[in-house]
């Protein structure tokens, strides 16, 4: 396996594991200043987690395979990521535009940014799943 | 200029146009930048009159560009749209972020909702003019 597609594996499930933790922690009763502020504690520690982990997960599969780990991206890779972004590109705009269409329905302005949030990590995960389900059919 | 390129630099003029009325009455003061219902007009009568002109203008350029240029996409057209769309996506992800995670600590709903449409448009601008500029150079995938 490519390094390129280790990293896009580590990538994808430090993410949904992470977000999961989140929203399945995350204290749905709370609204106004206390949702924002449970929204900005569970960030912040799901940030420094995330560091964490993938700089010593990265750093240790580039110490296992260092010739890999320094190669520049080559056409196949940089292919791989444009199909897999401009995939990830519509899911993003969809997702912001259902956001839109919650905001006019609801007044719960953290209802709304958990929603927001969620659309950003729904689209990151289809460009980490996209990249590597194309290194793995090989195109 | 192809038939693509023509229709790219009509949404991206189109857009330009709308957009710049839209955040610029924003900017003079209009209540769509305080309030939700004249933003929803405002935004409603912008985008139904952009759509108006991008449909207005697909049809002339279709009635004036032989049917063999207005083939289906082919390869090259399909990863020029891609490239585009990949270098948008990071500026919309980028916007996101921002308005779903920074600005709720400084701004007021209306706010939070004009970014986000900025972030939609710059993103949509930027997927446009990278294929724009993909034609021009010539660029192949």
């Amino acid at each position: 396996m490519a390094f390129r597609e280790k990293i896009d594996w580590l990538s994808f499930a430090v993410i949904l594991f992470g977000f999961s933790a989140y929203f399945w922690i995350f204290p749905y009763g709370v609204a106004g200043r206390e949702g924002l502020a449970a929204q900005a504690g569970l960030l912040i520690a799901l940030a420094v987690l995330f560091t964490i982990v993938l700089t010593i997960a990265a750093t240790l599969l580039a110490l296992m395979r260092p010739k890999d780990a320094n190669a520049p991206a080559d056409e196949r890779d940089r292919n791989i990521t444009r199909r897999a972004s401009g995939f990830a590109y519509y899911i993003l705009i969809v997702g912001l535009a259902g956001c839109f269409a919650l905001a006019h329905v609801t007044r719960d302005l953290v209802m709304v940014l958990n929603a927001v949030l969620a659309a950003a990590v729904v689209a990151e995960l289809v460009r980490l799943g996209t990249q590597i389900c194309l290194y793995r059919r090989g195109i | 200029m192809t038939y693509r390129e023509k229709t790219t630099w009509l949404i991206v003029v189109s857009m330009a146009v709308a957009y710049t009325l839209y955040f610029g009455l924003i900017i003079g003061g209009h209540p769509a930048g305080r309030e939700m219902f004249p933003m929803l007009w405002l935004f409603g009568g912008v985008a139904a009159t952009q759509a108006l002109v991008v449909i207005a203008g697909y049809a002339v350029l279709a009635m004036t560009t032989p049917k063999a240029e207005r083939r289906r996409p082919d390869e090259r057209d399909r990863a020029i749209s891609r490239r585009g769309a990949a270098a948008a996506y990071y500026v919309l992800m980028a916007g996101t972020i921002a308005t779903g995670v920074v600005m709720p600590f400084t701004d007021t709903g209306v706010t939070i909702a004009n970014t986000a449409l900025f972030a939609i448009v710059l993103a949509e601008l930027v997927h446009a003019t990278t294929m724009l500029v993909s034609y021009r150079r010539g660029w192949h995938g």
